[in-house]
Formats: C-alpha cells, sequence, structure tokens
C-alpha cells in the first residue's frame, strides 16, 4: 500500500516547480520531497514506526516538512491547534502517548519541560543531513494523522484519519475542482484543521503551489493574491464576511484568480450572492464536510450557485451523501433529517473513545449531527445542527431561518440566533446582531417589524441583543455556546 | 503624539488581549506575542477607530506590527 505521503509526491517528486512561495524563499516539489524523505528517516531512526508525534505549529515551511516527514516515517501525526488552552492540551497530552514534539519557537512556552524529544525550526536543518530514499510500507488502515478537534460537549475529540482515508478524499476533490499544476492557492485557513490540510494535500498532487497568509490582518491576502498571481482562494464564513465588511475585496479585479472554496459552515446567503455578483467570471464553490470525514462531503456545481442559492450541493465523487429520517430511510423533499455519509473518507474512529465512535459511526455510515432538507432534485440545504435546535414552546426551531431573514436587512452585517432558558417558553428565541454605526433602537424596530410580518409567532425573536465580535471557535466559526453563557449573562443582570 | 492618547491606547490594547499592562512595551510585536493574534487585531483596530473617530487605511492595519507602530499610527490619524 502506498504511504499517502508518496500518493501525494507521485506525479511530482522530480519536479522544479515551485509549491512554496514566500516573499524570500522559493521551495520546489523536488526540494521538498527530499527533504521529507530525509527528515523521515531519520524519524524512524530514532522513533521506528507506529507512534504518535505531536506537531503544533502555525502554517509556513516547518509545519509542512514536518507534517509530512511523520507521515512518511509510518508514525501518526498528532495535531492540535494554535490557541489550545493548557486544559485541552493536558488532556491531549495526557491521553495521547508521544514520542517526540515538533513545535514552532514560539509556542515553546506551551510546555513546560515536556519529557520527550522537541523538535523546532532551528531542528530542521540537522534533521534533514542524510540523503537517501526512505520507504516505510503501510497498511492502509494506518492511522496517518490524529486531528483533535473541539467536540461539542467541551471536550477535545481526536479523529483517526488512515492512509486511505487521505487519498479517498484527496482524490474526490481533486475531481471536482480540476486542479493542475497551474493552480497557486492562497491560504489563510490554518493546516491543523482539516479544510487547511486538505489545500495542502490537493496542491501537491496536483503539482500546484501554495503561498501562505500568516499576516496580521486578512486584507493583506488582496495584495498577495495578486502579487503571487493566485489562482484559488478558500475560505470559511468569517474570512468572507471579515473581507467583504472591512475591506475593498468586492471592487477588487483578481485577474489571476479563477475560482473561490468556502466551506466550514453556512455563508448567509446574501454574502454569497454579493460575492457572485462582484466576480461573475469566476467559480464559487459551497462546500460541506467534517473533520470525521476527512474533509470534503459535498459541493454545488457553481453554475448552480444563483438557482440553488443556500445548498450544499450533493456528495462528492466517491462519497454517499444521503439525509435519512428516524427509521434511517431516506427523506422526501421538505422534509427534515439527518446528513449521513459512506464512503473511504469515513476516520477509522476517535482516538480511545469506542463509545464516542459506535454513535458517529453506525455500520460504516458517519452521522453528521446537522439537519438538512432535500429539493425535488436532490440538492441538499442544512438547516440547522442536530445539537443546534431551539425548542421553544414545544416547536423545535432552526435558528437558520430567522438567521437569513435578519441578515436581509441592509443595516445588519451578522445574526447569530440563539434559544436562552425561559421560564414560560422553555427556551426564548433571541437574536444577537452586528449592525455597525446603525442606531440600534431602529434596527431592532425594523428586525422586529420583519419578524412579525414574515414568521410564525413561535420563531418571532423574543429578544434583540446587539455585540461588536462573536466569542468564535479555533476553527473561526462562532461558538455559539459561548455566545449563549455572554447573552445570558447580560439578561441576567437587567 | 500626546503622552495620554498613548495612555487610551495602551488601556484598549491591553483589554483587547486580555494582557497585564506590564507585559506590553513598543517591541511588543504580533509575530513573537501569542496572545496577539489576527482576530484580536480585528478588535482592537475597530475599537481603536470607536475611541479616536477615525478610519485605518488597510495598508496601515497591515503595518501595526508591533505596539509602537500602533501608536504611531493612530497619532498620524489624530494629529
Amino acid at each position: 500500500m502506498t504511504n499517502f505521503v508518496d500518493y501525494l509526491f507521485e506525479n511530482s517528486r522530480l519536479s522544479n516547480r515551485p509549491f512554496l512561495l514566500e516573499s524570500d524563499v522559493v521551495i520546489t516539489h523536488a526540494q521538498l520531497y527530499n527533504t521529507v524523505n530525509e527528515i523521515a528517516s531519520a524519524l524512524f531512526e530514532r522513533y521506528g514506526s507506529g507512534n504518535h508525534i505531536l506537531l503544533i505549529s502555525e502554517n509556513n515551511y516547518f509545519f509542512i516538512a514536518s507534517y509530512l516527514a511523520i507521515i512518511k516515517s509510518g508514525n501518526t501525526a498528532v495535531l492540535i491547534e494554535t490557541k489550545i488552552g493548557e486544559k485541552d492540551l493536558a488532556q491531549v497530552v495526557h491521553s495521547c502517548p508521544l514520542v517526540a514534539y515538533f513545535a514552532q519557537e514560539k509556542l515553546l512556552d506551551l510546555f513546560n519541560g515536556p519529557s520527550v524529544d522537541v523538535y523546532t525550526e532551528n531542528d530542521l536543518n540537522s534533521l534533514s543531513k542524510r540523503k537517501f530514499e526512505f520507504c516505510e510500507s503501510v497498511h492502509p488502515e494506518d492511522v496517518a494523522v490524529i486531528i483533535f478537534t473541539s467536540g461539542s460537549t467541551g471536550t477535545k475529540k481526536g479523529v483517526m484519519l488512515t492512509h486511505k482515508n487521505l487519498i479517498a478524499n484527496t482524490e474526490s476533490i481533486l475531481g471536482y475542482l480540476h486542479l493542475t499544476e497551474s493552480d497557486r492557492v492562497c491560504v489563510v485557513l490554518p493546516f491543523f484543521y482539516c479544510y487547511g490540510a486538505s489545500l495542502l494535500h490537493t496542491h501537491i498532487r496536483a503539482g500546484g503551489s501554495v503561498v501562505l497568509n500568516n499576516k496580521i490582518f486578512l486584507g493583506s491576502v488582496i495584495k498577495d493574491i495578486n502579487q503571487y498571481e493566485c489562482t484559488g482562494f478558500s475560505g470559511v464564513p468569517s474570512t468572507f464576511q471579515i473581507l467583504i465588511n472591512k475591506t475593498h475585496f468586492l471592487s477588487e479585479e483578481f485577474p489571476s484568480l479563477r475560482y473561490f472554496t468556502q466551506a466550514g459552515g453556512q455563508l448567509p446567503n446574501k454574502y454569497i450572492q454579493l460575492i457572485v455578483d462582484a466576480f461573475p467570471q469566476k467559480e464559487f464553490f459551497v462546500m460541506y464536510g467534517a473533520t470525521e470525514a476527512t474533509a470534503r462531503l459535498s459541493y454545488l456545481p457553481p453554475h448552480l450557485v444563483k438557482e440553488k442559492m443556500g445548498s450544499i450541493g450533493k456528495g462528492i465523487p466517491g462519497v454517499t451523501l444521503e439525509v435519512l429520517d428516524r427509521n434511517g430511510l431516506p427523506i422526501k423533499p421538505g422534509e427534515i433529517g439527518e446528513i449521513t455519509a459512506m464512503g473511504d473518507n469515513i476516520m477509522k474512529g476517535y482516538y480511545n473513545d469506542p463509545e464516542g465512535t459506535a454513535v458517529a459511526v453506525r455500520g460504516g455510515r458517519y452521522y453528521t449531527g446537522d439537519l438538512a432538507t432535500v429539493d425535488e432534485d436532490g440538492y441538499i440545504y442544512v438547516v440547522g445542527r442536530s445539537k443546534n435546535i431551539i425548542k421553544s414552546g414545544g416547536y423545535r426551531i432552526s435558528p437558520n431561518e430567522i438567521e437569513d431573514l435578519i441578515l436581509s436587512l441592509e443595516e445588519v452585517s451578522g445574526c447569530v440566533v440563539v434559544g436562552v432558558p425561559d421560564d414560560v417558553m422553555g427556551e426564548a428565541v433571541i437574536a444577537v446582531v452586528q449592525s455597525g454605526g446603525a442606531e440600534r433602537e431602529n434596527v431592532s424596530a425594523k428586525i422586529m417589524s420583519l419578524c412579525n410580518t414574515t414568521l410564525p409567532s413561535y420563531k418571532v425573536p423574543m429578544g434583540i441583543e446587539f455585540i461588536d465580535e462573536y466569542p468564535l471557535n479555533s476553527s473561526n466559526k462562532v461558538d455559539r455556546n459561548r455566545l449563549k453563557a455572554v447573552i445570558m449573562d447580560r439578561r441576567s443582570q437587567k | 503624539m500626546s503622552d495620554d492618547q498613548n495612555v487610551v491606547i495602551k488601556k484598549i490594547f491591553c483589554e483587547v488581549l486580555g494582557v497585564d499592562e506590564s507585559d506590553v512595551d513598543d517591541s511588543t510585536s504580533y509575530n513573537s506575542f501569542r496572545p496577539w493574534d489576527s482576530l484580536k487585531h480585528l478588535q482592537l483596530v475597530s475599537m481603536l477607530e470607536d475611541e479616536f473617530d477615525i478610519e485605518f487605511e488597510m495598508d496601515d492595519i497591515i503595518a501595526m506590527e508591533n505596539f509602537g507602530l500602533v501608536k504611531k499610527i493612530v497619532a498620524k490619524y489624530t494629529q
């Protein structure tokens, strides 16, 4: 069986085309492949294979070389977010036996004297002194990566992805994005997050290149895309919302850019509309996925983005994506069920958590916990998370519908609807709104009038709160639980 | 730039980042100070704009790479 890393470099390991472009350095595919082999052989010599090696770093050459070398050596790369808190880090380190750490120097103070070897950017040279082709065979079910991700319950879950999973998903993504060696993506998403990692994987396999942007302000990507002549740009909802609300992104031309991709949550329709109107010649891919599915599960073909506005599309090649009702039967158009997936990209399981795995993956089918409906043509529309349903007055309410409605107001730039405990209704629907400089009283009145005339009464917010910035989780999505806590705190003080 | 203004900037900076004023000096830089990330930077920019009733050019938002530069750039707009 091919090691995932050998699969990635199968066509490009001798290529002198650039892979990584930074202001002061260009790394070619061949250079990267050789360095990865050298470090991998050093790791194999020191630790053998089948062990766990932690990697914590921002996006840089160090991350890329270490990540690939750990996997190539037949060991498992354990990925954690750079903003991890002490408690979560302790949980990961305690639950997962590690033989070594690769840590970016500026993050070393997270660890108080680890008892195993630690490598930083400064050690890459000494690790890559050996010059020979290294080949450690792996089994397709061997775990290549464990990604620790925020679980809805508060504790971290370690998603185990095998060589087979990674190869299958990379192949599927390339099957619809049609990347070639002339593609170059501007990367702002962290590689420790599955969506970010998928950019790394697909561009190595396609022989393309990446430009890393870790700059202080997201608006700097506008310059980078133009300067490096990028063909692709990928973001989560907040990426596009920040660019639209805080920069002149929509009035740019981006002559080199061929496409955008968006995943990691629902970007409100009004922003999708703004982008497709501003860039009619460029493709906009709405996509959907989960760490448990390696990264990607579905995409909406760009030519349908207006017709199927708000849809996540259908399953990607190699994935069977179905919305099932409680009895496990596919739902009819208009009904609501849970999105489930089957394919070679579905994780092996959660690390050290057979119970959690048995809930998420049953009979080879992954249950996403996301609720959706389908239209007559089979296109899927997410309506909420099963855990993100508000129960008010006996009704189950999905926040998305209310959010989209309120966001349609010009004065509103952000809206998240949460349910907070209420003595009478069980939960009260509260709209938490960002409104820029607009007069709050007027905005409130407009929202209430719109909701009262459009929604059934049980869906009309019982309160409107204003907020400057939403609390975000490590994937830059709105942290609804923390937001709820903020709002409950605020309301109890009134 | 006035001392008063710098006191206010430092207070806002530390409030947004959730750090002690004693942890911050002019050389405190985005690249090496972990509490300062791009999301905090966005909040910082919003709060400075509100406080001083100014609106930064994008290049200036990008150029605020250490605390000394934050003060200098704000001063450019308030002078």
